[in-house]
C-alpha cells in the first residue's frame, strides 16, 4: 500500500507540488497523468526520499519512506524518468549490486532479462535507449518489491517489450503489489491502470477509478484521449 | 557498505589506474636521473647551471617553496622539497575531487546517482562510504607512487639514493595535506550538490594556503595562516625529522571538520537531480 498525504515540495522557482494526496491499495495500479512539469517526477522523487518536502507524510506498507528509508527502499522498486547508468558496468554487474544490497540473488533479474531479450553483458555506454530502459526496469523489479514507483516506464521500449512490461505489471498487481506509474499518454495508461490521478501545475485535479473516467467519456460520446484533453483544458479555465 | 565500496571502486576503474600509474612513471625519472655520475652531470648539473639565475629571485624561490637552491639538485632535495611539498598535495587534491565528484555531486547532476539513491542505504551510509574513499584514495595513490619510485632505488646502483622509511613517512605527510583539500572539495560538493563548488572550495583553499606559505615571511596574516591552519605549513621536513604529531593532528582535525560540514548539508538537502 502506498500513501502520500498532504505532500508539498516546492523548488526555488516556486514550482513543484502543493498539498497532493494519493493513495494506492494493495494490487492497485494508479496512473499519474499530466504534462511535463506538472509534478509527476517530483511526487515520485519525494516519495523515494530524494527530495526534501516541506510538508507531507509518505509511507509504503506503513513504513515512513523519509524516517525509515532503508526499510522502505527494501520493498520499493523504483524506475527513474530518464535512467542514467554507469558507462563502464554491464547490466549484470548492476543487477548483482541491486540484488546484493537487498540480500537477494540475481536469478530473477536474469529471468527478466531473458523475457525482455536483454544482453546482460553489454556495458552502459553500449546500451541503446531501449536497452537502458530495460536494464533500469529490471533493476526496479529484481527484488520482487511490494510497491513499485515507475516514472514513464515504457519510454524507449518497442511495442513488443511494452507488451512484456504490461504483462509483468499485471503479474505483480495480481500478487498484491501497489504500482504507481506516470505517463503523459492516456492510451498507455488505459491499458494497465485501475485508477488515474491527474496533475496540473503541481496540484491534483482528478483522482478516480479509470472506469469512472471511461464512463464519463462514453456518456459524452468522446474517445478517451479527446475526453481527457477536454477535461484537462476545462480544469485550467 | 562493502558492496557499495566495491561499486565505487569499479565504476572509475580506469581513472584510478591512471592516477596510480601515470605520476609514478614520471616519479621514476627522478631516481633514474641519478643512474650514475655522467647521467647526473648531464641531467642535473646542466640544469643547475642553466637555472642558477632563479636562485637570486626570492619571489620565485618562495613560490616553489625552495629555501636551499643547491639542495634542490640532490635526489633527496628534489623529492622532499618541491615535489612532496607542492606537487603531491596538488595531485592528491585534484584526483580526490575528480573521483569523489564522479561518485557524488557529478553523479547527481548527470543522473547516475538516482540508481544509487534508490538502493536501501541511508544518506549517512552513502556519505560515510564516500568519506572513507575520499580519505584513503589520496593516501593510497601517493603511496603507490613512492613505492613504484623506490623500485629503481632498491634495485639499481645510483649515484644518490634515499632511505625507504623516511621517504614513505614524508610521502604520507604530504598526501595528508592533499587529502585535506580534496576532502574539502568533496564535502562542499556534497553539501551543495554542485560539483563546481567542490573545485572552487577545494582548489581555492589549496591556493590560499599555498600563497600564505610563499608569503609567510612578508606578512603577519600569511604567517599566522601558515603556522596555525595551513596544511602546507604543517609539512615541515618529515624526511629528516620524522612525523610530527602536532602537524598530523592539525591536518586530520581539518579533514574531520570538513567531513562533518559536508554530512550536515548532504543529510538534509534534496538531491540535485536533473
Amino acid at each position: 500500500m502506498i500513501s502520500i498525504a498532504s505532500l508539498t515540495m516546492l523548488y526555488k522557482n516556486d514550482k513543484g507540488v502543493k498539498d497532493v494526496d494519493i493513495s494506492l491499495e494493495d494490487g492497485e495500479i494508479k496512473g499519474l497523468l499530466g504534462p511535463n512539469g506538472s509534478g509527476k517526477s517530483t511526487i515520485m522523487r519525494s516519495f523515494m526520499g530524494f527530495l526534501n518536502p516541506s510538508k507531507g507524510t509518505l509511507a509504503v506498507n506503513g513504513i515512513d519512506t523519509l524516517a525509515n528509508p532503508v526499510g522502505a527502499k527494501k520493498i520499493i522498486g523504483y524506475l527513474p524518468g530518464d535512467p542514467q547508468l554507469p558507462q563502464n558496468l554491464t547490466s549484470e554487474t548492476l543487477f548483482k549490486l541491486g540484488a546484493q544490497m537487498r540480500g537477494d540473488s540475481i536469478d530473477y533479474a536474469m529471468e527478466l532479462a531473458e523475457r525482455f531479450e536483454l544482453d546482460v553483458n553489454q556495458i552502459g555506454k553500449e546500451l541503446s535507449k531501449g536497452n537502458r530502459q530495460k536494464t533500469a526496469l529490471i533493476l526496479a523489479f529484481l527484488h520482487k518489491p511490494q510497491a513499485l514507483v515507475l516514472d514513464e516506464p515504457t519510454s524507449g521500449l518497442d511495442p513488443f517489450h511494452q507488451r512484456t512490461f504490461f504483462e509483468l505489471v499485471e503479474e505483480f498487481s495480481g500478487n498484491g503489489v501497489s504500482i504507481l506509474l506516470s505517463s503523459h499518454i492516456i492510451t498507455e495508461i488505459e491499458k494497465i491502470t485501475s485508477s488515474i490521478a491527474v496533475l496540473k501545475e503541481g496540484k491534483k485535479i482528478y483522482d478516480e477509478p479509470l472506469s469512472t473516467f471511461k464512463k464519463q467519456a462514453k456518456d459524452d460520446g468522446k474517445d478517451l484521449e479527446d475526453a481527457f484533453f477536454e477535461f484537462y483544458d476545462r480544469k485550467g479555465e | 557498505m562493502f558492496n557499495y565500496i566495491k561499486y565505487i571502486l569499479s565504476v572509475p576503474k580506469k581513472l584510478i589506474l591512471t592516477w596510480v600509474l601515470a605520476p609514478a612513471v614520471y616519479l621514476c625519472l627522478l631516481p633514474l636521473a641519478f643512474a650514475n655520475e655522467s647521467v647526473e652531470s648531464i641531467l642535473i648539473d646542466t640544469q643547475r647551471d642553466a637555472f642558477s639565475g632563479m636562485s637570486e629571485n626570492d619571489g620565485l624561490m618562495n613560490f616553489l617553496g625552495i629555501s636551499d637552491w643547491d639542495n634542490v639538485f640532490t635526489l633527496e632535495g628534489m623529492v622532499t622539497t618541491y615535489f612532496m611539498n607542492l606537487f603531491v598535495p596538488i595531485l592528491v587534491a585534484i584526483s580526490t575531487i575528480v573521483l569523489l565528484n564522479r561518485m557524488s555531486a557529478k553523479a547527481e547532476e548527470d543522473g547516475t546517482f538516482e540508481f544509487i539513491a534508490s538502493l536501501p542505504m541511508t544518506r549517512g551510509t552513502i556519505y560515510l562510504t564516500h568519506s572513507i574513499v575520499a580519505v584513503m584514495f589520496g593516501i593510497f595513490i601517493s603511496q603507490s607512487w613512492f613505492h613504484i619510485m623506490y623500485i629503481p632505488m632498491a634495485t639499481m646502483t645510483l649515484s644518490q639514493t634515499m632511505d625507504y622509511a623516511p621517504m614513505i613517512q614524508a610521502g604520507f605527510q604530504s598526501a595528508l595535506g592533499g587529502v585535506s583539500y580534496g576532502v574539502l572539495g568533496f564535502s562542499i560538493a556534497a553539501y551543495t550538490g554542485k560539483s563546481s563548488n567542490g573545485w572552487t572550495f577545494g582548489m581555492g583553499l589549496l591556493g590560499i594556503e599555498w600563497i600564505s606559505n610563499m608569503l609567510s615571511r612578508t606578512n603577519d596574516i600569511f604567517l599566522w595562516i601558515d603556522e596555525n591552519i595551513s596544511s602546507f605549513g604543517a609539512y615541515g621536513n618529515p624526511y629528516k625529522d620524522g612525523l610530527d604529531t602536532g602537524d598530523i593532528t592539525l591536518v586530520v582535525a581539518k579533514i574531520l571538520i570538513f567531513l562533518v560540514i559536508g554530512f550536515i548539508g548532504f543529510r538534509n538537502r534534496s538531491l540535485n537531480l536533473r
